[in-house]
């Protein structure tokens, strides 16, 4: 432009000599070789010079990146093709700056020049280190966040997500970068979730926070406090959210199992079939009952409620006192009592008791477990034998059951009534031997080893000798029986009068008859076999328990009748009873319906001039003997399933204990346990903690104004909002009546260390 | 420096003043008054008896931080009984953190 224009008056080269010296860029001409042929005041001020030092000569001077040689080329380069770049350049004093430099390229007379201006740019990139620096410094600090820290744009699209994402999501960030943050909450929460953002989109709100559950990648979901803020540009329009998304599961869960925790516990106490009791052991007052409590009692709840347990147990008061006493003691769980029901039938009751802490009250939990049942169910057994022992009791001969020694296991009246005794009873306590019992004292031992040699089993007339010293002939029947093993149980007899004998006869016309009424009556089952095996006989009772007509089973084997099972057994008893031998063992037998019952079997061989020629049987139920053994181990298991409940109820218990049953929050008691063992992990781990006291204004003009129902309510709410703004590792108790303590524990120091 | 990047500074930024600012403990002390503040103004904004949603509630809170020179748990526990009473004394439904440190 200069070049074009060669007469140029002096008074506009004064203005523009002015003008360069005010520009605040540096400005200077260079020619194509590198030489200075102009720099204005501001560039030579640059420079660290002033007008009176003069000019440098060449580029190379001020230039502290490159040489002069490079520097030449430079130049020449960029008047051919000039571009603006960065530099650094030396003052005089040797200090250095940033520089910034745009060229233009001016033509005179055919030279060409390098018109340049500098600007000094160092506070600048300084500026702009300082931010990237910065800004990895956050990158490292959110990379370490446990928490999310997250921005979206106004679509809701992730736009930024820490490495926490991953930890807490399980989601890659990489991929759910410009995905729609929605699409990662869990599907049933998302209308909610839109619901609370609502305030944040229409502005009336700056900031909201949430708990709302999130995706996990592995298909479950994970609760996330969530905090959101707009994230407006410089005109205020939103562009986005930004916050940050904290795991709570752990908090969650905690809750969840308080809350099943209690569950657990009235379901247990109020729910279960067991009849329960919650009692005052100072004063035996009934505090709490279940509803199995009041079935069992027959009294209405309420009225339960205010009895003591001394109107229900039978013991006296001094000694249900002395009881109590005990159990509060825990010398003793476990007591046998007499309970009344409101009915006035007195039930045998076993309780289970032991101590709880419940509000700071110490109350026994009782577990009544009524066993009148199961004295039943003993007494049945005891029948069944009864039944048994009818027909030994009520057998017109005599029957005794003797050890190989001589003393007595068992005698029927009938035996006693033949010597002389007037019961059983009165012959045993007489404590007398079987050699006794002889006329001749040798007698028996002889006898003795005739039956051995004889198979076990001996008939024989003998001579007896009563109590009062007179003697009788006498039909004997004697029998070992032995054990499976071989051993000699014990020695059967059977002893008939003879001299009654014609008068039986006369009553019952024969033997056989006489055998067969008892056989026909008795309630124990009774088979005759013949040495095929097969039925001769059998009688009414073991033909109805199996479910057949006598007749039916005629001609059949026992085989038939035989679980598979317990054919074994059948055949081992019968090899045994080939040889003479009485045995008792337990099988198995099919009914004609095809159900299975449980027998007790004794045989005997059947003699006929000292030939083996079948076998009897003698056939007892045991079904109810199992099932009352089925019921023991029931109850067994019942008694071990109330004691593992009762563990966990003391468990939860314990868990009560350290709350405060209003707020759910911590009692005092577990934060004067709890906050040294904080504060020295504090110190230990250098985290940081603060505390909170917390009082509840005008609390007491609350209580008086609307009552303490509302005065709980506040409490319990005014508590509900100060936990849920607290984190995992944060402990919050209620300290007074109106008064909160929170012992804020920051453990997010460690990480801010890392800061220089 | 365009206006996006200037954002992105000013967003960083609060964090930036947090972490790297002042000295730890009193950001560690902001933290916590923020945290007490933030539950003073949700129990105060927040309907506490249902019924009557119109009553609002407040809460005064003391704030005590932990450091190396507290001599106790009874100590601290007073230092925050302490900026309590002050909160209710300068009108309730504020927070307060113990000005000096207070020892037995």
């Amino acid at each position: 432009m200069l070049a074009s224009h060669s007469s140029i008056p002096p008074w506009l080269l004064s203005a523009i000599t002015i003008l360069l010296n005010q520009s605040p860029d540096g400005v200077h001409i260079l020619d194509s070789t590198g030489h200075l042929i102009y720099a204005n005041d501001t560039f030579l001020h640059m420079l660290g010079r002033t007008p009176n030092d003069g000019l440098p000569r060449h580029v190379g001077e001020w230039e502290a990146l490159r040489t002069a040689d490079e520097m030449t080329d430079l130049v020449a380069g960029m008047i051919a093709n000039g571009h603006p770049f960065l530099t650094r350049h030396r003052r005089r004093d040797g200090s250095i700056y940033d520089a910034a430099i745009n060229v233009s390229t001016i033509s005179h007379e055919g030279q060409s020049y390098l018109f340049c201006t500098v600007r000094d740019v160092t506070e600048q990139r300084q500026l702009e280190a300082t931010v990237r620096e910065r800004e990895e410094q956050y990158r490292l600090l959110v990379a370490d966040l446990r928490e999310v820290v997250f921005r979206t744009d106004a679509e809701g699209r992730w736009i930024f997500l820490n490495p926490a994402w991953h930890e807490i999501t399980g989601f890659d960030v990489d991929t759910s970068l410009g995905q729609i943050f929605l699409e990662y909450v869990y599907p049933d929460d998302r209308q909610r979730n839109i619901a609370l953002f609502q305030p944040l989109i229409e502005r009336t709100k700056e900031h909201c926070r949430h708990e709302i559950r999130y995706l996990h990648r592995d298909g479950g979901f994970v609760w996330i406090d969530v905090s959101a803020r707009l994230t407006l540009d410089a005109q205020g329009n939103a562009t986005g959210t930004a916050g940050t998304l904290t795991d709570v599961s752990e908090r969650k869960l905690a809750q969840d199992a308080l809350y099943e925790s209690e569950a657990r516990f009235r379901t247990i106490f109020f729910e279960d079939r067991s009849v329960k009791l919650l009692i005052n052991p100072d004063t035996g007052q009934i505090v709490e009952a279940n509803q199995a409590a009041t079935d069992f009692y027959g009294y209405p709840y309420d009225h339960m409620i205010q009895m003591r347990i001394q109107e229900i147990n039978q013991l006296s008061y001094e000694e249900t006192e002395r009881e109590m006493h005990n159990a509060t003691e825990r010398s003793k769980n476990y007591f046998n009592f007499r309970h009344r029901l409101a009915s006035g039938e007195i039930r045998d009751v076993e309780v289970f008791s032991n101590t709880l802490k419940i509000k700071n009250k110490t109350l026994l939990l009782s577990f009544i477990h009524d066993v009148t049942e199961g004295r039943r169910a003993e007494a049945a057994l005891r029948e069944s034998e009864a039944r048994h022992r009818e027909m030994f009791e009520n057998a017109p001969f005599a029957i005794v059951r003797s050890l190989p020694d001589g003393t007595f296991l068992d005698v029927n009246p009938c035996f006693a009534h033949m010597f002389g005794y007037a019961s059983p009873e009165e012959f045993l306590v007489a404590g007398s031997n079987a050699t006794d019992l002889y006329a001749d004292p040798t007698r028996r031992a002889d006898l003795w080893e005739l039956c051995q040699n004889s198979q076990d089993h001996i008939k024989v007339e003998s001579r007896y000798r009563r109590r009062d010293g007179s003697t009788f002939e006498g039909n004997l029947s004697k029998q070992i029986v032995r054990h499976s093993n071989g051993e000699v149980a014990y020695i059967e007899s059977f002893i008939e009068d003879v001299t009654e004998r014609s008068q039986i006869l006369l009553d019952l016309q024969t033997e056989h008859d006489f055998a067969l009424t008892v056989m026909h009556t008795m309630g124990q089952g009774l088979t005759v076999t013949d040495t095929s095996g097969r039925f001769e006989y059998v009688n009414p009772a073991y033909a109805q328990s199996m479910g057949y007509q006598p007749a039916d089973l005629i001609g059949k084997r026992p085989e038939d009748l035989t679980s598979d099972t317990a054919l074994h057994d059948l055949q081992h008893a019968r090899d045994y009873r080939l040889e003479g031998k009485a045995t008792t063992y337990e099988s198995c037998l099919i009914r004609a319906d095809g159900t299975l019952v449980d027998v007790q079997i004794t045989g005997t061989p059947r003699w006929r001039d000292g030939k083996i020629v079948g076998s009897i049987a003698v056939i007892t139920d045991l079904t109810e003997r199992k099932r009352i053994e089925a019921e023991l181990r029931l109850a067994n298991a019942q008694l071990h399933a109330q004691m593992e409940e009762l563990r966990d109820l003391q468990n939860q218990l314990r868990e009560q204990a350290i709350r405060d049953p209003l707020t759910n929050l911590y009692n005092r008691r577990y934060l004067d346990e709890t906050l040294p063992r904080e504060i020295a992990r504090v110190q230990r781990m250098e985290h940081q903690l603060a505390i909170m006291m917390i009082d509840i204004d005008y609390f007491k003009q609350i209580n008086d104004t609307y009552g303490h129902v509302a005065g709980d309510e506040t409490l319990r709410t005014v508590a509900a909002l100060i936990q849920s703004r607290l984190r995992t590792s944060d402990i919050a108790c209620r300290y007074g009546g109106e008064e909160i303590i929170c012992a804020l524990i920051d453990t997010t120091l460690a990480v801010c260390r890392r800061e220089p | 420096m365009n206006s996006a990047s200037q954002s992105q500074i000013g967003f960083f930024g609060i964090w930036l003043c947090d972490a790297l600012n002042p000295t730890l403990s009193d950001r560690l002390l902001e933290n916590a008054l923020s945290r007490a503040e933030g539950m003073r103004l949700a129990i105060a904004c927040e309907p506490i008896i249902q019924t009557h949603p119109d009553v609002r509630v407040t809460v005064s809170i003391g704030v005590a931080m932990w450091t190396q020179t507290t001599s106790g748990i009874t100590a601290m526990i007073q230092a925050a009984d302490m900026a309590l009473y002050h909160a209710k004394l300068s009108g309730r439904n504020r927070v307060r953190v113990t000005p000096v440190e207070y020892s037995e």
